[in-house]
């Protein structure tokens, strides 16, 4: 189990979502009897501070309830005497956030000021400042491979330990809450006893945040990633990070090298699959040969150089961009090479057809007309299917969640489905229906829970004068007509009898 | 049998201990016209297509029906290899040949060249259909004896429901509150001295419940094969929405004052019905019967799916039914059409399934038996994509296409060590051309032009590129070293 998720795909936001899980618990537990280096002079007590945290989750198999409230705790860094920076994904739909310094009792309230899922940070105001709190200044610049550093780790009894960490390689990881790739830390070292979010520090600057742990390994998400979301948050407009728009394989196939007429040794990726609103889509299509990214050599794995990590995969130059910064590519089609540059887009999550819940959600949006509850296909809604639902999810979702990305017709397209059907006499007949997609209404195709509100709202079928909406589902799993005069008659059952 | 795992032998005993009643007497004049029948079979291996599993033996039972032919279930015989007889009380089985197999319908018919065997054998006649709660008995070999054991049961529920031999087609069946058990299979379930079922199959999740196929389904299964060749049931493709008319908004929205009918979902591409029925039809009747909200009729007394009218007949016959299309009432015939050339969701029999060796990667159609392979909870473990198109064929990209063909395995060779098409990949074309069959897939590797051999897969995974030459010298080799007789089979 070493770092998994940095390697899958799409199970890799579920595993750090797991390791979190996993840490948040041994935090609460405390394994204190582990020998480690002797507590220094530094004194951490007022640069940490341990973030109890309220979140209250929706329920995505019941979209107006909630789930029930939870209680974590990780930590947080100062930034200056009232701000502390953490990990968003902890403070993903928070409801009451404490601070509690290291050694003291008392719990000083705090709310979430700014965050950013594509990054993955969060920044925390306390009400009242901390007169002597000791902020950590973040080191800006990539650490060298081999560099030993330290983590540190408050214990239980908040006895502060030091341990000696070494920097042993840098991988692209994703952030769990956007799947957005960003240059992660792996340091070696006694892993055991590390709670979310300890810092890291080299010399007396902080040099990461610990976010996962594996066997005698650390995952430490970086501080020079830190100071660009800092420098974001001070903007007006959020300009968020940059896109490629572009999926790649690694071509091993001699045979295929030939056949695409690339010349021997030549190294390089082939494009899989374009984004078809992205910019790329003008400069680039699926088969293209791709060989250097703004001066880069690629290797036949996607690998460049980097002048302190050795090889990195290509992601990493885009993950330095903002949207509209241009990007040169050299590419080879029909056997011709030729170099292409454009504007990069913005990077969006949800970039697919499927949700990934990046939000703070009070609510989970959703509809409910004449019972049927109707709300967009989330990975959160997956996931109602219990530990296997990659397996057990029904297969027509499954199919949309296999290809997100690739089946899509125009930007902000979503799939809309038929959660389940709250029993009542307006919906008789109807009542088994349940996770259909939703394809039509009244005749008019449906991507969005928007179009489901302003076809209902705008275009009614009518039949013998009086207003009708027929819901046909996807691959022909079945259909539904509702009256609107009975639709409206229902409201107020279904609101007391569920809602 | 291997339709009956997970059955315990205690709760068959203790149902056997019943079986004294008035009927025994009468039951034990039948029991010489009923055999045990020893089956040695050999299944084919659809991961490693050229091969088979090893051979096993397995038991069953049949029964007498005169013209020295004897009825059992199809899965009694199923890739039987050798299949012997056994008259009860007698030391000795003899060898039997199988005549005629409906896997759909489960049904076999066994046949044996002594013509002395059948001496002062009587046959045994089929019954009617029992009624709910009447007394039956199963006459059989169950597991766990030598001797003919008769089990007595209940009827207790009738239906039209999946037989799991065929894993897919749906037929008239009854439900008795009695085990049947492995052995048990293919014998006959009587009342009154006739045979009013044949016991083929048990559920794991419930115990002491055990089907029969009911009278109709024989019968019918005999008319077919009166002409010396089993054609099967008639399929119907259609998904119906049940209990959708009794929604008020529903009937003002089609104009229809009574709640009565069944609203067509979806009609897949079939012979037969699909050619006059489309989505949104609304089936009020069907041969002279009304149709309720659920889709049931009046059949044999009891509520059942009313697509067991199609179901029953012969393929070619005429079936005439009553609908309402956009609100106006049709009467509209067809003619019961048989299974389609498309991909098909049944388990398939066949002694050596299709497939291909093309520079050493492994092609196949897929079938359920592929995904059979992935074990019992193959509908969730075996890949997405594949799952998808099982379930989804009509609506997939492949709709139209007769086979779906797999990229199975690679036997490894040198001329193959650079492929990266992932196992598993699905077939879109060969050097650009899509092919509708496995037979059409194979030529278009066998003749081609060019350099390289190229294969594209669908969701796009990474296509193939096979050198025309080196695969001329390799595939002997390969074909030599992994021991396969051929390189490909249709």
């Amino acid at each position: 189990m070493k770092n998994i998720y940095l390697s899958g795909y799409k199970t890799a936001g579920k595993q750090l979502m797991y390791k979190l899980g996993i840490i948040a618990v041994l935090f609460s537990v405390f394994i204190s009897s582990f020998s480690c280096v002797p507590t220094s002079v530094l004194d951490h007590k007022n640069s940490i501070a341990l973030m109890n945290v309220t979140r209250l989750d929706p329920d995505f198999e019941a979209p107006w309830l909630m789930l029930p409230p939870k209680q974590t705790a990780a930590f947080a860094f100062f930034l200056s005497d009232d701000t502390l920076l953490t990990t968003y994904k902890f403070l993903q739909n928070t409801r009451l956030v404490d601070a509690q310094l290291v050694g003291e009792s008392e719990k000083r309230e705090a709310e979430v000021s700014f965050f950013d899922p594509d990054v993955g940070y969060a920044l925390l105001k306390l009400k009242e400042p901390i007169k002597d709190a000791n902020p950590y200044s973040l080191l800006n610049e990539e650490l060298s491979i081999g560099k030993k550093c330290t983590g540190i780790r408050v214990e239980k009894g908040d006895q502060i330990k030091e341990v000696e960490l070494t920097l042993e390689r840098v991988e692209m990881g994703e952030i769990s809450t956007s799947l957005r790739r960003v240059p992660q830390y792996i340091f070696s070292g006694e892993s055991d006893g590390f709670g979310l979010n300890q810092p890291l520090l080299c010399g007396s600057m902080l040099a990461g945040l610990i976010v996962a742990k594996g066997d005698d390994e650390l995952t430490v998400t970086p501080s020079f990633l830190m100071k660009d979301f800092l420098s974001r948050s001070k903007k007006k407009e959020y300009i968020g990070y940059a896109s490629l728009g572009v999926s790649t394989d690694a071509v091993l196939d001699k045979n295929r090298l030939e056949y695409m007429g690339i010349e021997k040794g030549q190294t390089g990726l082939v494009v899989r699959y374009i984004l078809p609103d992205s910019p790329a889509a003008k400069h680039l299509k699926a088969g293209d040969f791709i060989t250097d990214l703004d001066g880069h050599a690629l290797d036949e794995y996607g690998y460049i150089e980097h002048k302190k990590w050795g090889k990195i995969k290509f992601h990493y130059v885009v993950s330095k961009k903002s949207p509209g910064e241009s990007i040169k590519v050299t590419r080879y089609r029909d056997g011709k090479k030729e170099s292409v540059s454009w504007e990069l887009d913005r990077f969006d999550s949800n970039t697919g057809l499927l949700h990934v819940n990046s939000k703070n959600s009070l609510q989970l949006d959703h509809e409910i007309i004449g019972g049927m509850i109707f709300q967009e296909l989330s990975l959160g809604y997956l996931k109602v299917w219990g530990k296997n639902w990659y397996k057990t999810a029904p297969l027509r979702l499954m199919q949309i969640f296999s290809q997100s990305n690739f089946e899509r017709e125009k930007k902000g397209e979503r799939v809309v489905v038929l959660n389940k059907v709250l029993a009542d006499s307006v919906n008789e007949g109807y009542q088994d229906l349940q996770s259909l997609i939703l394809d039509s209404v009244n005749g008019k195709k449906i991507q969005s829970l928007a179009d489901l509100r302003k076809i209902i709202k705008d275009f009614p079928m009518l039949v013998d004068g009086k207003k009708f909406a027929k819901f046909e589902f996807r691959f022909l799993e079945g259909m539904a007509v509702l009256g609107y005069e009975a639709i409206a008659a229902s409201e107020k059952r279904i609101a007391q009898k569920y809602l | 049998m291997r339709l009956f795992g997970g059955w315990s032998l205690c709760i068959w005993l203790a149902l056997w201990s019943y079986s004294v009643n008035a009927q025994t007497s009468n039951v034990s004049d039948l029991r010489s016209s009923v055999f045990k029948i020893i089956t040695i079979s050999a299944s084919p291996d659809y991961r490693n297509p050229w091969n088979d599993f090893s051979p096993s033996q397995s038991f069953g039972t049949g029964f007498y029906i005169g013209q020295k032919l004897i009825l059992t279930n199809a899965h009694v015989v199923a890739e039987h290899r050798y299949v012997m007889v056994q008259k009860d009380g007698e030391a000795r089985p003899v060898r039997a040949k199988v005549l005629f197999q409906g896997h759909d319908c489960d049904l076999a018919i066994l046949s044996v060249d002594d013509a002395a065997f059948f001496q002062n054998i009587k046959p045994l006649t089929l019954g009617g259909v029992p009624r709910l709660l009447s007394p039956v008995q199963a006459i059989g070999y169950p597991v766990g004896g030598e001797q003919l054991s008769i089990t007595d049961g209940v009827v207790s529920r009738m239906g039209f429901n999946v037989y799991s031999h065929d894993g897919f087609a749906q037929h008239f069946l009854i439900q008795v509150d009695s085990a049947i058990n492995p052995g048990n299979s293919g014998g006959p379930v009587v009342q009154g001295g006739k045979v009013v079922g044949v016991a083929f199959q048990g559920r794991t999740t419930a115990q002491s419940t055990g089907y029969i196929i009911p009278t109709p389904v024989v019968e019918r299964f005999l008319t077919d094969i009166s002409d010396g060749k089993y054609d099967g049931h008639p399929f119907h493709g259609l998904s119906l929405q049940k209990w959708s008319m009794t929604n008020p908004s529903l009937r003002k929205f089609m104009k229809k004052s009574d709640v009565q009918g069944i609203l067509v979902a979806d009609v897949a591409e079939y012979e037969g019905v699909s050619k006059v029925l489309q989505a949104g039809d609304l089936i009020t009747e069907m041969e002279g019967k009304a149709i309720g909200v659920d889709g049931k009729i009046e059949y044999y007394r009891e509520r059942v799916d009313f697509r067991v009218l199609i179901d029953q007949k012969q393929v070619g016959e005429n079936v005439s039914m009553k609908i309402v299309r956009n609100g106006k009432p049709m009467e509209v015939g067809f003619k019961a059409g048989s299974r389609r050339k498309h991909y098909k969701r049944n388990t398939v029999y066949k002694k050596r399934p299709p497939y291909a060796v093309v520079g050493g990667m492994v092609f196949t159609p897929l079938t359920r038996n592929l995904l059979e392979t992935w074990g019992k909870s193959w509908y969730l473990e075996s890949p997405l994509s594949l799952r998808r198109i099982h379930a989804y064929y009509e609506h997939s990209e492949l709709a139209g296409r007769d086979d779906v063909i797999v990229y199975v395995q690679k036997l490894g060779s040198r001329i193959n060590s650079y492929v990266q098409t992932p196992k598993f990949a699905i077939v879109k074309s060969v050097q650009g051309k899509e092919p509708k069959s496995f037979s059409e897939f194979v030529e278009l590797t066998q003749n081609y032009d060019g350099k390289f051999l190229k294969i594209d897969y669908f969701f796009d995974e990474i296509p193939t590129f096979l050198s025309q030459e080196s695969r001329k010298e390799a595939e002997a080799e390969i074909l030599q070293s992994f021991r396969i007789q051929k390189g490909f089979v249709l």
